[in-house]
């Protein structure tokens, strides 16, 4: 196949994994309870307005329609969220009779929801993108229609998957062993298997970031052509109508425009198209937000992004104070965060981004994050010493693009958290707000295997393989004991 | 070697799964998050009706003392439709404050609507924890047949534990309900299977293919001229 080329059929390594990425995913889907995925009931009522009404939430009437308040009700799905000491409802009779209630409502309650809730600030691709599921589903009840669209959802997995796997084929050319590593990490995540396995926007936040990286790495590696940069800037445009947090890629996907540019300079007029392709596909998506959102009266990011600080709730030295804070014990001369009490990188980033269901409540014992701390710590270091060894032959402009992004990630989300301590004192950040990056961190894995000599890189993936598996195996046993027995 | 580790995996999953047991039969799902109902000597507090999605045979409760030694409490369970006592059990005076006991009672079996009736034999006063009133739907708490504003918090359990793996039956059935309609226990044995069997062959598959088409003259392209990265 000549460079430049995409496939025209799936690799064979590639279709297997996403085949059982798919099961594995289903599986998700299938055995989560309603509603037991953090604001999975914020994110369904949202989509259930957009389906039902063609309408945002706004601020006025109940946020959750007649209908889902009643399966929460029945389901115990708001007793159980976040409690470990209360499970789902057991009970066939008690399902039997919601089924006979949930036949007697009222024939709008179906659509009686829609007012404001804690996800009516996001901005609506994600939603719309579900609320299809919906409408496939739309004779059903609500639960087979909240469960279409987790399947549905969890599709988006499987792009996050492959995105991955072209990604790290694009730095790392030349051994499917990589790829495969690389991508498998990201399949077989456990934070994102269940989360894209829900009603969630962070499942579309994952693929599309996903594509942003490959595509990006795609222009670093071969140059940027009008056709490709119309697809990065427009993915990258499509990822900030998914969440806010996606405005981090771009000084990222900037950074790669000005590769390009500097490589096409003496062609000016390429140049110029190039900038200006990138520039219309960047700001028709986000501009388009901006003016609806203008036009309804609503916020343009969802309430915690918002969080601002005036001039005077500034103060760098306490942020760098908050920072250290979070990833290393406090000095004896700083102020201490309450929020940061512990070592929060550790607690939040690791703990939360590597395994916490349901409402975060469902937790390993402490043992296994000690292990996964030690495992991803060893990726990273391996990583750090593939680069180094390869000196300048190491791709440092993508090193620089993935960089910025993860930089522009957690530097935002620092910020944020920041703004939110100071103003309320309540912490902000959970470990999944991190998992658009895991791409990169897919990539650092296949970098790490590639200091182990071609032919015990089989090795090293079936173990990388074997843990997964393994990893998948008892969060979903420890999700099925958690809220069924 | 990943069919290795794999099929460690899943036998350590097994293994964790036999030896974990379980006692809990089921909840009403309120958690105890307040002072629900204050007992005076003889006074009876019932929470109806509950569901007896599986069978059990003990009843507990976390209760407040008010610091002193616990009063005597004598546990019935009715019919929640007759009132007729299907099982009864009594807790001796002398627990903790606040403490969570459990107290033996008749096995109930399981597709029964039941009322709960907790009543003070003893000298002094107790409380019960429990949930604000919303906590239980279509359930409600009385003491001596006037309502509160509260539920109570009511774990039924099994005095005879069965592990994790010897109740994957009764999770695919629980697991089932509250879902889409094409859902039954079936799909979570199928799917259990997919991921034991299909899953670890499916990666070994995708292994060995990756091995079969990687490049023979690969020696760590980090950085290496793009050839193909499909």
């Amino acid at each position: 196949m000549r460079p430049g080329r995409l496939p025209r059929s799936l690799p064979g390594p590639l279709l297997g994994l996403l085949l059982a990425v798919g099961v594995v995913t289903v599986s998700w889907a299938l055995l989560l309870p309603p509603w037991q995925v953090p604001d999975e009931n914020y994110h369904f009522a949202y989509v259930q307005s957009l389906a039902e009404n063609f309408e945002l939430p706004t601020g006025s009437g109940e946020p959750q329609s007649s209908e889902q308040r009643l399966a929460a009700d029945r389901s115990n799905a708001d007793q159980t969220a976040q409690v470990l000491a209360t499970k789902p409802e057991w009970s066939r009779s008690a399902y039997e009779r919601w089924k006979l209630d949930d036949r007697a409502l009222a024939q709008d309650a179906r659509g009686d929801g829609g007012g404001q809730n804690p996800a009516g600030g996001n901005p609506p691709l994600y939603y719309a993108y579900a609320s299809l599921a919906y409408w496939v589903s739309w004779n059903g009840d609500v639960f087979d229609r909240l469960y279409a669209m987790r399947l549905w959802s969890g599709l988006l997995l499987l792009v996050t998957t492959a995105a991955t796997w072209l990604l790290v084929g694009e730095v790392v050319p030349g051994d499917r062993r990589l790829q495969l590593a690389g991508a498998a990490l990201v399949g077989f995540q456990p934070m994102a298997t269940f989360l894209s396995a829900s009603v969630n926007p962070d499942a579309m936040l994952f693929a599309l970031w996903a594509l942003v990286f490959w595509l990006g790495a795609r222009a670093l590696r071969r140059g940027l052509s009008p056709g490709l940069a119309a697809a990065l800037f427009g993915a990258t445009g499509l990822a900030v109508l998914v969440k806010a947090t996606s405005y981090a890629l771009v000084p990222a996907v900037l950074l790669v425009l000005a590769v390009a540019l500097r490589r096409a300079y003496p062609a000016r007029r390429r140049a110029a198209a190039l900038a200006a392709i990138a520039a219309l596909t960047l700001a028709i998506p986000i501009g388009g937000w901006l003016v609806a959102a203008r036009a309804l009266d609503r916020p343009v990011v969802n309430q915690a992004a918002a969080t601002e600080l005036g001039a005077e709730g500034v103060d760098l030295r306490q942020f760098g104070s908050y920072v250290w804070q979070y990833y290393l014990p406090k000095l004896p001369f700083q102020m201490a965060f309450p929020a940061a009490s512990s070592i929060p990188a550790y607690d939040v980033w690791l703990k939360t981004g590597w395994a916490a269901f349901g409402w975060l409540e469902v937790r390993f014992p402490e043992w296994v994050y000690a292990l996964l701390a030690a495992a991803s710590a060893l990726v990273a270091a391996a990583a750090a010493v593939a680069v180094f060894k390869k000196g300048r032959r190491a791709p440092l402009a993508v090193i620089a693009f993935c960089g910025l992004a993860a930089v522009g990630l957690i530097g935002g989300l620092h910020w944020v958290e920041y703004g939110q301590i100071v103003q309320t004192g309540a912490p902000f950040n959970q470990g999944r707000y991190v998992l658009p990056l895991l791409p990169v961190a897919g990539l650092c894995l296949a970098a790490a295997l590639t200091l182990l000599a071609p032919r015990w890189r089989g090795v090293g993936l079936a173990v990388v393989l074997g843990s997964l598996f393994t990893l998948q195996l008892f969060s979903l046993g420890l999700v099925a004991a958690r809220f069924y027995a | 070697m990943f069919l290795v580790l794999a099929g460690a995996g899943i036998a350590g999953a097994t293994a964790v799964a036999a030896s974990d047991s379980r006692s809990l039969a089921f909840t009403i799902g309120v958690a105890p998050t307040q002072l629900a109902v204050a007992l005076e000597p003889g006074q009876e507090a019932c929470q109806e009706p509950i569901d007896v999605p599986a069978q059990f045979d003990a009843v507990e409760m976390m209760i407040g003392t008010y610091v002193l030694p616990g009063p005597k409490l004598a546990v019935d369970v009715r019919d929640a439709a007759t009132g007729a006592i299907l099982a009864s059990g009594l807790l001796p005076a002398g627990y903790l404050d606040n403490s969570t006991q459990s107290v033996p009672v008749d096995p109930v079996s399981a597709g029964r609507r039941i009322a709960v009736c907790v009543r003070n034999d003893g000298g002094r006063r107790a409380a019960l924890y429990g949930g604000i009133a919303i906590a239980a739907r279509g359930s409600e708490a009385r003491v001596d047949g006037h309502p509160v504003d509260a539920d109570l918090t009511l774990v039924f359990r099994r005095q005879r534990p069965s592990s994790l793996l010897a109740l994957f039956p009764d999770l695919a059935g629980r697991a089932a309900l509250f879902h889409p309609g094409w859902v039954g226990a079936w799909t979570l044995w199928v799917l259990g299977g997919a991921l034991i069997f299909v899953v670890p062959l499916l990666l070994a598959a995708s292994l060995t293919s990756a091995e079969r088409d990687r490049c023979v003259h690969c020696n760590g392209h980090l950085g290496g001229r793009a050839r193909s990265g499909d």
